[in-house]
């Protein structure tokens, strides 16, 4: 090939090849658009899932406007915790150990898993078995409720006189699944410091917190101090006004007001609460904290420094 | 000072007046103002009294308590914040000087999350052995009113479980070994509620009943209706007490706000209009919060103004004549085709008057066919008058069609 023809290879390639880069970086690009969340009732079983299922009801399913009709002046409880929809249905079973058996799945969709945790939180005990199912699950005498990422689900008997435990997990194990994967524990417990933390002892409260309208977006869990279980409170609020304010109101409540010394966070008091005892408490930003139910030591110093650093990191 | 060592050296019974007393708030507090005999039991209860579903914190108990409200009501499955309210109440009220100024109800059903109903022939036993249950978490030794709870929800034949001999056994024995002093019906329907409450007031078994009670109970101007107020003064003139329930009628606070600027207003009203029935003890309502029982218990001893008519009014003009009434059912049975009156007039309601069109559509597909008002144009109508409300149900239900349905017949 002639050195001319050769010298020309470049200027050629970038006479093709820049048109299409421009083309190209002129485009935009396509937005990655997550998938609309599932009915609840996609995850609703089969008749064929549960081993031993004879026969099946209806689906029905419910939304915030309608949820009363299933649940009657229960539903509130689920609307302030974000509840979308429903989904529900019943199914007969026939085992060996009893009778034909009756048992009722509800799927509820709660928008994020911090409201299906929140909720979960509420209704579970230490009186219940936990389940490692979903997220975390917990067992009554005749029903098992758990949750995975947005969904809080609960299977029940119809006749709460029964006891199948066996039967409850197994159909459980069976809708989650069939849930969404990779949706664990909500990620804001990550504001609550590991250590020393009681298991299953953690709870999200929307709003009342410890009785007042003040006090919304809680998160708590208990520690074991000394003899005997502390619980520390986590409030998210609009903003550092609205955190410093609240830890003025609270601090009404309490008899034996001082400032925490040395201090920590932003302000910080200590006072005796007649229902919980020493409350220790300070603000940090948008959050009000508490521990309450302990006297104030260097073990409840350093739980509250351990929380300073979690809350620092969010 | 940890909080065990607290509780000791204080007592609980020195919790009761600090909520609010020590920090000069005590004179600034509303307190109830009028007490009514519940019935034959030598109860007199507050007539704003509290509720408990969902969980309630024994800093609310207490403070309702310190505002003068003695009667609290309760149940095995309502729980919140990881605890039972049985356990909320009786952490304030296990001290013997406390406990014996107060009356605690609860019901007969298991201890989980709700529906937690015994069904029909449930031993007796076993309905013992949760009440036991309920009397440890209650931290007393006995149950002032104990009921059979939530009776007509479920289905058909769930009124029934009121004749339930294993039932009234049940509460024979507790009542002879001293656990439980009167026996009651909670009831809000929808299943013959009248009719239910007429059986249990004529048994001479129940010693209270507690109903869903509101303004929507009443028609017009009178706003009264004559089939449950009727039953009301009967079992008024037996000694059977009367607690009121669902006394807001479930209103939601956007629709109160668009009639209202001051919310507190209704509340008193809906109070107010239940309470002006002589026949009824007093009412149960629950609160989420310190501000809401101090707003609700502001309305103790109110009677009823012509303003609390007028907005009363507005609002069931707004919300209510379109609606079934909850408890009614007396249209339930009403049709030859199986069309679900009250859900589809519930529909319509959704589309008219709540403004969503959309919800109602999708809620009335998801109805069977079979249910659906697919025949009434050429039908003789029975259902015209079963309606104590003066709903045009034939009429209703052919409008209801052609906005919820694409298809026209």
């Amino acid at each position: 090939m002639p050195k001319r023809s050769l010298h020309r290879i470049p200027k050629l390639a970038a006479r093709v090849l820049l048109p299409i880069i421009a083309i190209a970086l002129a485009c935009k690009p396509v937005p990655h658009t997550p998938s609309a969340p599932s009915s609840p009732s996609a995850f609703l079983p089969s008749i064929a899932a549960i081993p031993q299922a004879v026969d099946a009801g209806e689906i029905e399913e419910f939304d915030r406007e309608n949820l009363w009709i299933n649940l009657n002046g229960a539903a509130t409880y689920y609307l302030d915790y974000g509840c979308l929809r429903m989904a529900t249905r019943s199914y007969r079973v026939r085992t060996d150990s009893l009778p034909e058996i009756e048992i009722v799945v509800k799927i509820f969709d709660m928008q994020n898993p911090l409201f299906a945790f929140g909720l979960f939180s509420q209704f579970r005990s230490t009186d219940m078995e936990f389940r490692k199912i979903g997220a975390e699950g917990s067992l009554s005498s005749s029903d098992l409720l758990f949750y995975r990422g947005r969904y809080l689900v609960d299977v029940l008997l119809a006749d709460p006189s029964l006891r199948a435990p066996a039967l409850l997990e197994s159909v459980s194990r069976q809708i989650d699944s069939g849930l969404p994967v990779g949706s664990g524990r909500p990620v804001e417990l990550g504001l609550l410091p590991a250590a020393d933390r009681i298991p299953y002892s953690e709870r999200f409260v929307r709003q009342n917190g410890l009785g007042f309208g003040f006090l919304r977006n809680g998160l708590s869990a208990e520690y074991r101090i000394g003899t005997d279980p502390t619980r520390l409170f986590v409030f998210t609020l609009a903003s550092a006004d609205s955190a410093g304010e609240a830890l003025t109101r609270f601090s009404a409540e309490l008899s034996e007001v001082h400032p925490l010394t040395p201090p920590l966070g932003d302000r910080a008091l200590r006072g005796i609460d007649p229902f919980a005892g020493e409350t220790l408490l300070l603000t940090l930003g948008k959050r009000l904290v508490l521990l309450q139910g302990t006297a104030d030591s260097e073990a409840s110093r350093n739980l509250l420094r351990e929380c300073v650093g979690t809350v620092g990191k969010r | 000072m940890d909080r065990r060592r607290f509780l000791q050296t204080t007592g609980a019974g020195a919790l009761a007046g600090l909520t609010g007393v020590a920090w000069g708030q005590e004179e600034k507090s509303p307190r109830i103002a009028r007490y009514r005999p519940l019935g034959r039991t030598g109860i007199e209860m507050s007539d704003i009294s509290l509720g408990s579903y969902g969980g309630i914190s024994p800093r609310l108990i207490a403070r309702a308590f310190d505002l003068g409200i003695n009667y609290f009501d309760t149940a095995p499955d309502y729980r919140g914040n990881g605890i039972a309210s049985e356990e909320s109440i009786g952490a304030v009220f296990h001290v013997p000087s406390l406990r014996e100024k107060v009356a605690i109800a609860t019901k007969m059903c298991a201890p989980r999350n709700y529906p937690a109903h015994w069904p029909l022939h449930t031993p007796a036993a076993k309905i013992i052995s949760g009440v036991e249950g309920s009397l440890k978490r209650l931290r007393t030794d006995y149950i002032d009113v104990l009921l059979v709870h939530g009776v007509g929800e479920l289905e058909d034949g769930d009124t029934e479980r009121v004749k339930d001999t294993e039932l009234l056994e049940a509460f024979t024995r507790m009542k002879k070994t001293g656990k439980a002093r009167f026996l009651g019906m909670g009831c809000h329907g929808p299943r013959k509620m009248v009719e239910t409450v007429e059986w249990v007031v004529d048994s001479g078994h129940y010693d209270v009943v507690q109903v869903a009670y509101n303004f929507f109970n009443g028609t017009g101007f009178n706003f009264r209706q004559d089939g449950l107020d009727g039953v009301l003064e009967k079992a008024h003139q037996k000694g059977v007490g009367v607690i009121a329930m669902k006394t807001q009628a479930g209103a939601k606070p956007e629709d109160v706000a668009r009639i209202t600027a001051d919310g507190t207003q209704f509340s008193h009203a809906c109070f107010e209009w239940v309470l002006s029935n002589p026949h009824v003890s007093g009412i149960l309502t629950t609160v989420g919060n310190r501000e809401q029982l101090e707003e609700f218990t502001a309305g103790s001893g109110k009677r009823m103004g012509f303003g609390d008519k007028q907005l009363l009014r507005e609002y069931a003009s707004l919300y209510g004549s379109a609606s079934c009434r909850i408890g009614c059912g007396d249209c339930l049975d009403a049709c030859p085709h199986q069309v679900a009156i009250p859900t589809v007039l519930r529909y319509q309601l959704y589309h008219d008057v709540y403004d969503r069109p959309e919800v109602a559509r999708r809620a009335y597909e998801r109805l069977p066919v079979a249910n659906r008002p697919v025949d009434c144009a050429g039908c003789a109508a029975p259902c015209a008058s079963s309606c104590s409300h003066g709903v045009d149900i034939p009429g209703m239900l052919l409008e209801a069609k052609g906005k919820l349905d694409g298809d026209l017949a």
